[in-house]
């Protein structure tokens, strides 16, 4: 019967009324990210030897390699270059860092990277290379297919 | 290239070659795809004969610019919504044309879909399809005067 | 008799951009002409200007809410052409999340027929709530919630997480128990068949000569479907229906979709219990042989084809993309000539047309 559907359509939005909202309300109230999120990227320097595969797989181009002015050197790269992001231009897609021969580059959870002012947006190594709180390292704990290395999966059981 | 292939591929090539003559090159390239490679007066023809034979959705037309060879080929995707035994095998119908004056008749009386299709091959390629209803451009921007991008002679700038 | 033409602009609410320029007589819809381009990229030219790999983000964009698709599609033919096979788990990881995908783009394109395009937000916000634990899960396999990039020539990225079988199951349960809310608000509400039902009838004669594909098709009584018709990735190895309604008008087109939701439930439920052990993928070099190859895969809104053809370099020498919603493009002039002005976003809506996808 008609007016029965149009009845059974409307309790069905009665309902709703007593039911809890699942609106977060951000920025109070923020999601829990998953391990693995794709934000920002995360250097080890002691592991980069600037070999420039990243700039070179990087789609959008927003790599580039540049001298990092340190006092310490770090001998496995010798010419002392090191990735710069330009954040503008970058997609978020990680094949830098599933690309990378030696694991110097990581996944965090970092996605607020609005900045005020251009030059901020790109980031220099060091910039890069700050380990945010809380982090334990994504890579450190999962293996994924890692591009050139073939990393065997080490997950699920 | 004859044991893995199913019967049905070959079948198709067998009748494809004896129905359109001499004229076309007839090709079973792996389990599912067969190609016919057909000149532009052939083109017609061939068409409405594979329409006969039971191909009767066309699923995408493209433009290849060989630039080297001096061709421009139109290859038009087929395959069948009504004979199951063929709703798995992909048709490709290349129609090689000259890449000074690439002009070719259109299809739109035999597969009503290739209407949008060819009219992206026409401003992409330059390719002039005889008897398009409605021959303009679908997607560039109406003031667009520069060659038909898709040829190898456009070159668009590195990301810098 | 005098008409007016009208402008049904570039800019929509629920809807990409590109304009229809309609003549109406009075309320009756005369003539429709569709104008795309608007968001024309030009992605099939870039992509000849890069390797194989740089192309994967910019190919999936397209269509960003259905990207797993677009990406099976333009990676399936470089893999054919390198003789590269891609490892068991591997196959279903993929097809876990192309399913995951499908039901992600139904409810989003169901949400926008029956909510925007009838005038309210109902449905819009009953299909976007249940579509975000679909993009959790999404987000917990892959890393990102719309646009994974996640398939590469050879394989899959990442392997499944721990505790995402367990987080699936829930999701799975939780969109079978909304199922007959909806069930409860829209198809079964005399005010919604009102609006939905015999309006933009395409009989199967038209839709066959039209060369539509996807729901629009099987909702004009014609079952096609390329996971049945050339099985790929290991849709011949579960146990599923093609729903096929023979009405053709808005609302079978939107009952499709309805039951291809329930349909891909049951796939991911087979799939998730069967999934072998082994690697998640297979070596690839950044190179495209010489030859060319043509992919078919069945997206939410149609069959894809990715036509490459190779030179022998890690570039690309021609990538055509063609997309369901480029070719349910022309039934859009088919159906709304004859049809009535208020009836135009319901048509507009039941043929799910996503505007980027077309135009690439």
């Amino acid at each position: 019967m008609k007016t029965m559907s149009v009845a059974g359509a409307f309790w069905e939005g009665v309902k709703h009324v007593f039911k809890k909202t699942f609106t977060l309300k951000h920025p109070y109230q923020k999601r829990e990210l998953p391990d693995g999120y794709r934000g920002r990227h995360l250097l080890y320097m002691d592991r980069c030897t600037g070999c420039g595969i990243c700039a070179w797989i990087c789609p959008e181009k927003c790599i580039t390699l540049v001298p990092a002015a340190e006092e310490k050197a770090y001998p496995q790269n010798p010419e002392g270059r090191f990735p710069q992001y330009w954040y503008v231009r970058c997609c978020f897609c990680h094949f830098c860092t599933d690309y990378c021969p030696t694991g110097a580059l990581d996944y965090t959870k970092d996605y607020d990277l609005a900045e005020y002012e251009k030059e901020l947006i790109i980031w220099s190594p060091q910039r890069l290379s700050k380990v945010p709180e809380g982090y334990e390292g994504y890579r450190t704990k999962f293996h994924g297919w890692a591009g050139v290395n073939h990393v065997p999966s080490a997950r699920e059981e | 290239m004859t044991a893995e292939h199913s019967a049905i591929e070959l079948d198709i090539a067998a009748i494809v070659r004896e129905q359109l003559g001499n004229a076309t090159q007839v090709k079973v390239d792996r389990k599912g795809r067969v190609s016919v490679i057909v000149p532009r007066e052939f083109a017609r023809d061939a068409a409405v004969g594979l329409q006969r034979l039971g191909f009767d959705h066309a699923i995408a037309v493209s433009g290849v610019d060989y630039r080297s060879e001096k061709r421009i080929e139109v290859v038009y995707f087929l395959s069948s919504y009504s004979r199951d035994d063929l709703t798995h095998v992909v048709l490709s119908l290349k129609v090689q044309l000259d890449r000074e004056n690439p002009s070719m008749p259109t299809l739109t009386a035999v597969w009503e879909s290739v209407n949008f299709f060819e009219r992206e091959a026409y401003e992409m390629f330059g390719v002039n399809f005889e008897g398009h209803p409605n021959l303009q451009k679908l997607l560039l921007q109406d003031n667009w005067d520069g060659p038909p991008p898709m040829r190898k002679d456009l070159k668009i700038p590195e990301l810098a | 008799m005098s008409t007016l033409d009208l402008n049904v602009g570039p800019q929509h609410p629920g809807s990409g951009h590109m304009r229809i320029m309609v003549r109406t007589d009075g309320d009756l819809i005369v003539e429709a002409t569709p104008d795309i381009g608007y968001v024309h990229r030009g992605c099939e030219k870039i992509a000849e200007s890069r390797n194989i790999i740089k192309n994967i983000p910019m190919l999936c964009r397209p269509n960003i809410a259905d990207d797993s698709h677009l990406n099976w599609s333009y990676v399936a033919p470089i893999e054919e052409l390198q003789g590269v096979e891609v490892p068991e788990r591997g196959r279903y990881i993929r097809t876990i999340l192309c399913e995951i995908n499908r039901i992600a783009s139904h409810l989003y394109g169901m949400s926008i027929m029956a909510g925007i395009f009838s005038g309210h937000t109902t449905m819009y916000m009953f299909g976007f709530g249940d579509r975000e634990l679909l993009l959790d899960l999404a987000e917990m396999l892959t890393g990102a919630r719309l646009t994974f990039s996640f398939f590469v020539p050879g394989g899959v990225r990442r392997d499944l997480p721990k505790g995402f079988k367990e987080k699936l199951l829930e999701t799975l349960d939780h969109i079978e128990r909304r199922l007959p809310a909806i069930d409860r608000i829209f198809v079964s509400n005399p005010v919604f068949i009102e609006r939905a039902r015999g309006v933009g009838i395409l009989r199967r004669e038209h839709a066959i000569r039209l060369g539509v594909v996807g729901p629009v098709v099987r909702g004009s009584g014609v079952r096609c479907d390329v996971r049945k018709d050339a099985p790929y990735g290991v849709y011949d190895n579960v146990d599923f229906e093609i729903p096929a309604l023979k009405e053709g008008d808005s609302l079978s087109r939107w009952l499709v979709r309805f039951e291809e939701i329930k349909q891909s439930i049951s796939i991911l439920r087979q799939v998730i219990r069967d999934i072998p052990k082994g690697p998640i993928a297979r070596k690839s070099p950044i190179v495209v042989p010489k030859g060319e190859a043509i992919s078919r895969i069945e997206s939410s809104r149609g069959e894809i084809n990715h036509y490459i053809v190779g030179d022998g370099s890690d570039k690309p020498y021609r990538v055509k993309m063609n997309t369901g919603s480029f070719k349910n493009l022309s039934a859009l002039p088919f159906l709304l000539k004859g049809a009535r002005i208020g009836d135009m976003p319901i048509i507009y809506g039941s043929l799910d047309y996503w505007p980027v996808e077309a135009d690439r």
